[in-house]
């Protein structure tokens, strides 16, 4: 579903903030950054998972916008420009983290070995931190459970497949703009996507049956 | 269109009522797409639950990275080109213009030639190109005297 970065009659639109960061009002850039961090966040972590790997990444993402402001010409909106650099960024180290884990660890030797979340910290460093919809601290944490399971649930697909659920239906690309994203065809994207969510499907179920067995135990 | 696609596109809620009514159809007779399209709609259902953020302070952490970039990088983003990139865009810009120059230098060097006293003797390439009518013959025995 795309997130619609919602923004009242009275604050300045993109294309005014973007022309004063140009003028070099840091105070107009800060502004983007608030504007569009929950939607980097939501691209970084969703393929990266949770931690210091997605912050640097995220913020490495405003800082490209920053440097080539004169660059962006608004053939896309500001959200998706964002987007397409959040997600190359993501692949790229995605990439590196894969170079890293065939040279130092042995896909045998780690369980999961196939998922490129082997690497993240078990346990509290996949806390998520997710945004609170549902009132008090019980709904939080039921809500940032929901999160963490997603999130694994994500961990296990290859980052190709990764990328095209993130970009359609957690950044709410369409198909033909998620396959210009990735450069591949729509018929790529479409039977990604119907792989990567039957999938999904069976992990969530596991990770579902997973948190009934520990519930009940306790 | 493929079962899957139009599983998509009906999460997506694109199909129009035709296809949505075949699709009905569809999952009223194949009990197996009925329950992977159960499955998908949960699954979405979820990837849509809770975004994550970034840890507090972000916009700060972004905005610190941005007062330590180096001037020149500041500078373009206001499009003032300095640096590297400055250079190559005048070195860009400044191309034709010496390219022009250059042959606007050779064509005045040839007419010369071609117009000066070796110029006659010569063959017209030799003149053009201000090459001298010597051959290695006449040189070599010039060198001697």
């Amino acid at each position: 579903m795309p997130e619609r970065v919602p923004v009242s009659d009275s604050a300045p639109s993109d294309e005014v903030l973007l022309a004063d960061a140009r003028a070099g009002d840091e105070r107009a850039f800060a502004a983007i950054v608030d504007r569009y961090e929950a939607r980097v966040a939501a691209t970084v972590v969703s393929m990266l998972g949770p931690g210091d790997e997605a912050e640097d990444v995220g913020q490495e993402t405003f800082i490209r916008l920053y440097r080539y402001l004169d660059r962006y010409r608004g053939d896309a909106s500001l959200g998706t420009y964002l987007t397409r650099i959040a997600m190359n960024l993501s692949l790229t180290a995605l990439r590196k983290r894969k170079r890293w884990f065939s040279r130092f660890v042995s896909v045998e030797s780690t369980p999961g070995g196939a998922s490129d979340y082997g690497l993240e910290p078990a346990g509290p460093g996949l806390e998520m931190i997710a945004v609170d919809t549902n009132e008090g601290p019980l709904g939080r944490l039921e809500q940032a459970e929901r999160r963490r399971r997603v999130q694994q649930a994500l961990a296990d697909l290859s980052p190709d497949h990764r990328a095209v659920v993130v970009l359609r239906w957690i950044d709410g690309f369409g198909t033909k703009e998620t396959a210009a994203a990735l450069g591949i065809p729509e018929g790529t994207v479409m039977s990604r996507l119907s792989r990567a969510m039957d999938r999904l499907a069976v992990t969530l179920k596991e990770e579902y049956g997973s948190s009934k067995g520990e519930r009940d135990a306790g | 269109m493929r079962d899957e696609e139009r599983l998509i596109r009906s999460l997506d809620g694109e199909l129009s009522e035709p296809e949505a009514s075949a699709l009905r159809e569809r999952l009223l007779a194949d009990r197996e797409l009925a329950v992977r399209r159960e499955a998908w709609v949960a699954v979405r259902e979820e990837l849509g639950a809770g975004r994550p953020e970034f840890e507090p302070g972000f916009r700060d952490r972004v905005m610190a990275r941005v007062g330590e970039l180096p001037g020149e990088d500041r500078q373009a983003a206001r499009g003032d080109q300095p640096g590297a990139e400055s250079l190559y865009l005048h070195m860009q810009r400044a191309f034709p213009r010496l390219a022009a120059a250059c042959l606007i230098g050779v064509v005045a060097l040839g007419i010369y030639s071609l117009l000066g006293d070796a110029g006659l003797a010569n063959s017209a390439v030799e003149a053009l190109l201000g090459i001298p009518g010597e051959t290695l013959e006449t040189a070599f025995a010039l060198g001697s005297v």
